[in-house]
């Protein structure tokens, strides 16, 4: 059932979620880029604020009237919630340097302090949640701790109706729009721009329920300032998916680079590990990246030693450090491992790509390249030998 | 209470320390508190100092109260662990990861090639090879060293020879890849993989190939054995890569399509033939 509610709508919505007690974390304008913060007013939500981004560029644009939501992303959003950059996750007491007696997991790496709703996920990174959720969590061996422990959380996915230049979810089939039904999202919101052409004059919204903990929020709010959604509200819901689909210049052939980025080629890396200074940005603000660092600090008295994760890059000469010499040594080797993994070996491991076409690593290399050229070059190039993926077809 | 878990350390008590070498050293221990976790040939644990960090280790043998570590001396922790002392206490989290399925050697010659500290996941194996009925026909072993000091198990070597297996001794070959001028070698100089061959004239049952070794010994390994006509789906190897969690949750151990701490350590060579031939991979 789709609802239409206008914007203080939104704000009946937060105000809902706080008095149970949930924290509210939504996108917020600092120091010009959109990041998540907690908020307790849909007041603090960017007003008019878009996005303009290219290789190597990313600014945030005015003008939009009073929208809340046609920025695209953010350089980091969500992950940092979910899978923090660097938490103590350990802590060993022991009675003397080398005697360790006790193992006790630190409260970071326990629950938040207050359950999280994630307000204004884009599509994009809703996807990205559901392939972490793949990595973390369907392990063999038993879930990851730390992020098992956070997940728990409530998400309002809100459809992108204007995608940066650098966006191509489209073409891997995680946006421009979260889909009609599953429960990977709570509750979805579209934003209807005001028809009249006032810049004056906030959007609605329409909100339907993806989950029963989103049809249950739905109806505890039964009464508010909600109308089921009229067929031309619907109408705009749908010419907005339309226009934000069409608006999408960058993209990659999803099935056809699985095969290609793991086959051979003479020189098939060498041109962009030219450009590639490995400085592993686009691993940072990737929203599926996940890889880890554990490092062990002691304290003075050397009594406890208390054991930080933080999140690592394929592009670090140390990650793959083995005996006394990096395996992958050259730029070449971390650029290929890097795209391959996104592209091909990451269906290997997981069953499902490793990228979600936000276009983050574009706008964030500092040397502007552009993985969806890359493709397009490894595309043209591969020499069709497959190397790295054992497995193309089905899967391991 | 401790911790518990996959990702918890538990403390280990170091019973002896021997050194293989002048940088190899193989710890005994066992646990502090709790029984001593089961293990199966190959697999492998995260051994660490506190306050140093971890790496991950095969089990290259192990009593019905502890496992022994052979370990080389390369980074901080494995410096630290190889200056260990007997009551010294170690972490340990494991045993992880796939092992050697040693099922296929009945009926067969289970042949095992070793470079270097490579012999050491395949000790355990080898001993269960050749001190269980597990039906092999025949037993050969190939070892690999850089020189002749730096042979690791040399005396369990020269022990293994010693056994029958299927009506005959083991056989135990070792090369090296180069002799000091001074050196009083008698054995073959050259890879390990020369002494395939010889190994298998005139056995009556077809191998099974248990492998371990650096990268290029074990692609090496596979041409050869590809060349003659032992075919890929009789060949394991076990590979060995950067690690932190062990659990699948960190990305350092990947192998193109493959994460070795879950689908490895122990591979079958025909998931691994093409990647061991790419530089960097």
């Amino acid at each position: 059932m789709n609802l239409t509610i206008g914007f203080r709508g939104l704000q009946t919505l937060v105000d809902a979620f706080r008095d149970e007690g949930l924290c509210v974390h939504a996108p917020v304008e600092r120091d010009g880029a959109v990041v998540v913060r907690p908020i307790e007013s849909i007041d603090e939500l960017p007003v008019g604020v878009g996005t303009d981004h290219g290789p190597g560029r990313g600014r945030l644009t005015r003008g939009g009237g009073r929208s809340r939501f046609d920025w695209a992303v953010g350089p980091q959003m969500w992950k940092p919630l979910l899978h923090p950059a660097e938490i103590s996750t350990m802590e060993f007491s022991q009675d003397e340097r080398t005697s360790p007696v006790t193992v006790r997991r630190t409260t970071a790496a326990g629950p938040l302090q207050q359950r999280a709703v994630l307000f204004g996920v884009r599509p994009c990174d809703l996807a990205a949640i559901g392939i972490l959720d793949r990595v973390l969590l369907h392990t063999p061996a038993s879930p990851e701790p730390v992020y098992l422990a956070r997940r728990d959380v409530v998400v309002v996915v809100v459809d992108c109706n204007t995608p940066a230049a650098t966006c191509f979810c489209a073409s891997m089939g995680t946006g421009p729009h979260a889909p009609d039904d599953g429960a990977a999202y709570d509750l979805r919101l579209t934003e209807l721009p005001p028809t009249t052409g006032d810049e004056s004059t906030d959007p609605d919204y329409v909100i339907r329920a993806g989950s029963a903990t989103g049809r249950e929020i739905l109806r505890r709010l039964d009464g508010w300032d909600a109308r089921p959604a009229s067929p031309s509200d619907l109408d705009r819901v749908a010419d907005a998916r339309a226009g934000a689909t069409a608006s999408m210049t960058r993209s990659v052939d999803a099935a056809a680079i699985r095969g290609a980025a793991a086959a051979g080629g003479t020189g098939l890396w060498s041109d962009v590990a030219e450009r590639c200074v490995a400085c592993g940005n686009c691993t940072a603000v990737c929203p599926t990246c996940f890889c880890t660092s554990i490092d062990d600090v002691g304290d003075l008295s050397g009594n406890v030693v208390t054991r930080h994760r933080r999140w690592a890059s394929c592009f670090e000469l140390e990650y793959s450090r083995l005996g006394s010499a990096p395996v992958r040594s050259s730029h070449a080797a971390r650029y290929r491992q890097w795209f391959t993994h996104k592209f091909s070996t990451w269906h290997d491991q997981f069953g499902t790509s490793g990228c979600v076409g936000c276009g983050r690593c574009i706008s964030w290399c500092p040397v502007g390249i552009d993985v969806t050229a890359e493709a397009e070059q490894v595309l043209a190039h591969h020499d069709g030998a497959v190397i790295a993926g054992a497995v193309i077809d089905g899967g391991p | 209470m401790s911790a518990s878990g996959p990702d918890c350390p538990v403390p280990y008590r170091v019973l002896s320390t021997a050194p293989e070498q002048h940088d190899v050293v193989t710890l005994e221990v066992s646990p502090l508190l709790g029984e001593l976790p089961a293990f199966e040939p190959a697999q492998f644990s995260m051994i660490g100092v506190a306050g140093i960090g971890e790496v991950p280790i095969s089990i290259s043998s192990a009593t019905e109260s502890s496992h022994r570590y052979t370990l080389r001396r390369a980074g901080a922790v494995t410096t630290v662990l190889c200056a260990a002392r007997p009551g010294d206490v170690i972490t340990v989290r494991g045993p992880f990861g796939r092992p050697w399925d040693l099922r296929r050697v009945r009926g067969a010659h289970a042949l095992f090639v070793a470079g270097g500290i490579g012999v050491a996941p395949l000790r355990a194996a080898v001993e269960a090879v050749t001190t269980q009925e597990r039906g092999a026909v025949g037993v050969s072993v190939l070892a690999g060293f850089r020189e002749p000091d730096e042979q690791v198990f040399g005396s369990w070597l020269d022990q293994l020879a010693e056994r029958v297996v299927g009506g005959s001794n083991v056989t135990v070959r070792r090369t090296v890849d180069r002799v000091d001028a001074a050196g009083d070698w008698g054995g073959p100089v050259g890879p390990v993989t020369h002494l395939i061959g010889p190994a298998l004239e005139g056995r009556t049952a077809d191998p099974v190939v248990y492998v371990c070794g650096p990268d290029p010994m074990m692609a090496a390994t596979l041409r050869t054995l590809d060349d003659l006509g032992v075919p890929a789906s009789s060949i394991q190897l076990t590979l060995e890569r950067n690690m932190h969690c062990a659990n699948g949750w960190c990305g350092h151990c990947q192998l193109g399509p493959l994460l070795v701490c879950r689908d490895g350590p122990v591979v079958d060579a025909a998931q691994v033939a093409r990647l061991l031939d790419v530089a960097e991979l």
